[in-house]
């Protein structure tokens, strides 16, 4: 493989500490200049086509949606009705923590998000109830996983482009799996309490008034997943401009409950236009690296190494899952999917793998890289919430890798448990 | 002050005014994608037309805004990296450190940049296909990623100036330290949020029946910590 040395490169700039996107840029210019004849301005002219696809929209659009709800104290108004719903529950708290996420997840589309906005009010209101500090976080880690998985989600959006994959569909095919591993959350915080692994106090059971009121409380809130999903299922609008409708919506919504001012529109704004900014810029900076990828014939020469040694698709998924999470632990998120999903797919497509579906694969496999030691961005962002060490953290959230694990082999060997739903809308 | 801090407090501040503006483009850019959208889905359902030049607009304002948000990204420090071992060594090690990734990054940008300029000629040739306006197309293609390469390598030259300072003698970094004092302005936001929901949760906690169980088993575990 003549593009190894250029993996290398990439792997060695991002150990010594260079951000990811310029080491994607170094690594590509540094090869296109000693190893092939190519001009690099036939590279860089494409960097910016590269990113002009209207699809990819919904990711500030959907990032700022997140934003608001947060601001405007939806994710307060969520979390109560919650504790209304399932506080009584083994596991008290926790359970909620998780369902409420599930509810989150509707309306935002990045992880982070979900454990800073979300996970904040969560982490407080689970150590004040007597909550450990460290279990408290690792829940919070775990269950924003479920947000990208379930319908808006930045992360498929990604993958939708470079995979040239129909966004709603990936977007339906997330809604099962999403609940299912919230199912599969909530279980095992279930268990931990009942072996004594865990303390949980319970909430006493909200009675229908409460219920009631919270419910109403929280319904306007509980309209934005709604809105998406039925946008999605009638195919009335794409997801970009059903991003553009949600963000209307949150910010009416946060100016009616009167914690929205234009000041804090405006920092929203500008944080969303940052934080979206750096994070299509990777996807620009990637765009030399996987032309080199395109043109060394990386794709068809792994195709047939790996056919080589078996053509099983199951036994291939299995060794790109592994690969992956190995991966994982140690880069970051988008810069894998925008390297493995133009080095896979031709693989994939050519096995009779439905791409939706292993969009699914890749993308929780790299949500659980998310959570692992030693690089896991959601495990930084709830340890500094709950303000614990990282190793306790990592302790705490152990016992979630074997639901998270379960859900990742479902999700992998038994395809219709995503593809039913956008299937049968055809 | 030394001549060379002066000099590089005054870059600082030179680019953080630019760090406002793109800042403040960025938004306007932003709030023309939600705004143009929602109208185009508008007038597709009640007047039956769709506005056919919404999404061109629409993608030349996120083009726009992913490299200006990419540049103002390097000035606040929040491009994506990885912490390995950076941190354990001393800090003169550190700055030195940082002087050789902030300079191949800045070395980057000036390649692109370079390459940005020589292919605009090229690209102005063609032109906007649905704008109302007649444009050439390298006003939303070379020219954002040129801007965004020239502005990236100009702070990056300002950290790795700054960063030589510090090795040399130990002068803090003006960018390190408005990253900081974000974090700290954030963490203090959060304390006195906490401090508000904790009155809140004990007003309704005395409010209830003192024998609450709900009450005493937060108690409890309070008291066992």
């Amino acid at each position: 493989m003549k593009v190894l040395p250029m993996f290398l490169v990439m792997f060695g700039l991002i150990a010594i500490e260079l951000p990811v996107a310029f080491a994607l840029i170094a690594a590509a210019l540094a090869w296109l200049q000693f190893a092939s004849p190519v001009p690099i301005s036939l590279v860089v002219q494409r960097m910016s086509s590269g990113i002009d696809s209207f699809p990819l929209l919904a990711i500030p659009l959907f990032v700022l949606a997140g934003n608001l709800m947060n601001v405007g104290g939806i994710a307060t108004r969520i979390f109560d009705f919650a504790v209304a719903l399932v506080g009584h529950l083994r596991g008290g708290l926790a359970q909620v923590n998780i369902f409420a996420s599930l509810i989150f997840a509707g309306m935002s589309g990045v992880a982070q998000a979900d454990a800073a906005g979300l996970g904040t009010v969560e982490i407080k209101a689970m150590k004040r109830e007597g909550f450990d500090a460290a279990f408290a976080a690792a829940c919070s880690a775990a269950s924003a996983i479920v947000g990208p998985i379930i319908p808006p989600s930045v992360i498929m959006v990604v993958y939708g482009v470079l995979a040239q994959v129909s966004i709603s569909d990936l977007f339906l095919a997330g809604l099962v799996p999403g609940f299912l591993i919230g199912g599969l959350l909530m279980l095992t915080v279930s268990l931990l309490v009942a072996t004594g692994r865990a303390y949980a106090p319970v909430q006493p059971r909200a009675n229908a008034k409460t219920l009631r009121r919270t419910f109403v409380r929280a319904t306007p809130a509980l309209m934005a997943p709604v809105i998406l999903v039925v946008g999605l299922l009638s195919g009335v609008a794409t997801p970009t401009e059903l991003g553009a409708i949600t963000v209307v919506y949150a910010a009416i919504l946060g100016f009616a409950y009167r914690e929205l001012t234009w000041r804090r529109l405006y920092t929203c704004l500008g944080d969303t236009f940052v934080t979206s900014g750096v994070l299509v810029f990777i996807m620009a900076a990637a765009v030399p690296f996987g032309w080199a990828i395109a043109v060394n014939n990386v794709p068809a020469q792994l195709s047939a190494w790996l056919l080589e040694i078996t053509t099983s698709k199951w036994l291939i998924l299995a060794m790109i899952n592994v690969l992956l999470l190995v991966v994982g632990c140690f880069m970051e998120t988008t810069a894998i999917l925008l390297i493995a999903v133009p080095t896979f797919l031709p693989l994939i497509l050519q096995l009779g793998i439905d791409p939706v579906h292993f969009g699914l694969v890749i993308i929780l496999n790299l949500l659980i890289g998310a959570t692992t030691p030693p690089f896991g961005v959601l495990l930084f962002i709830v340890q500094d919430i709950a303000k614990v060490s990282f190793g306790a953290v990592v302790r705490a959230i152990l016992p979630f890798y074997i639901p998270l694990a379960i859900a990742l082999l479902m999700i992998t060997y038994w395809p219709d448990l995503s593809l039913w739903l956008p299937r049968m809308l055809k | 002050m030394d001549p060379t801090d002066l000099v590089l407090a005054r870059w600082w501040r030179l680019l953080e005014v630019i760090g406002r503006l793109e800042r403040l483009i960025g938004v306007l850019l932003l709030s023309t994608i939600v705004v143009s959208i929602t109208v185009q889905v508008i007038t597709r359902y009640l007047f039956g037309q769709p506005l056919v030049w919404v999404e061109e607009l629409a993608g030349y304002c996120f083009l726009w805004g992913v490299f200006l948000g990419a540049a103002v990204g390097m000035k606040e420090l929040r491009h994506i990296r990885i912490d390995t071992f950076v941190s354990r060594l001393s800090a003169r090690a550190q700055a030195l450190w940082r002087v050789l990734t902030w300079g191949i990054a800045t070395a980057c940008c000036v390649i692109i940049a370079v390459q940005a300029w020589d292919i605009m000629d090229v690209e102005s040739r063609s032109r906007t296909m649905s704008l109302p306006v007649d444009l050439p197309r390298h006003l939303f293609y070379s020219t954002p990623l040129f801007v965004c390469t020239v502005s990236i390598a100009f702070t990056g030259l300002y950290l790795v100036c700054a960063e030589l300072a510090r090795a040399a003698h130990t002068r803090p970094v003006d960018a390190e330290q408005a990253r900081q004092a974000r974090e700290q302005a954030a963490a203090e936001a959060d304390a006195e949020a906490d401090a508000i929901a904790e009155r809140i949760a004990s007003g309704a906690r005395a409010a209830e029946a003192a024998g609450s169980s709900v009450a005493q088993a937060g108690q409890g575990g309070e008291d066992a910590r």
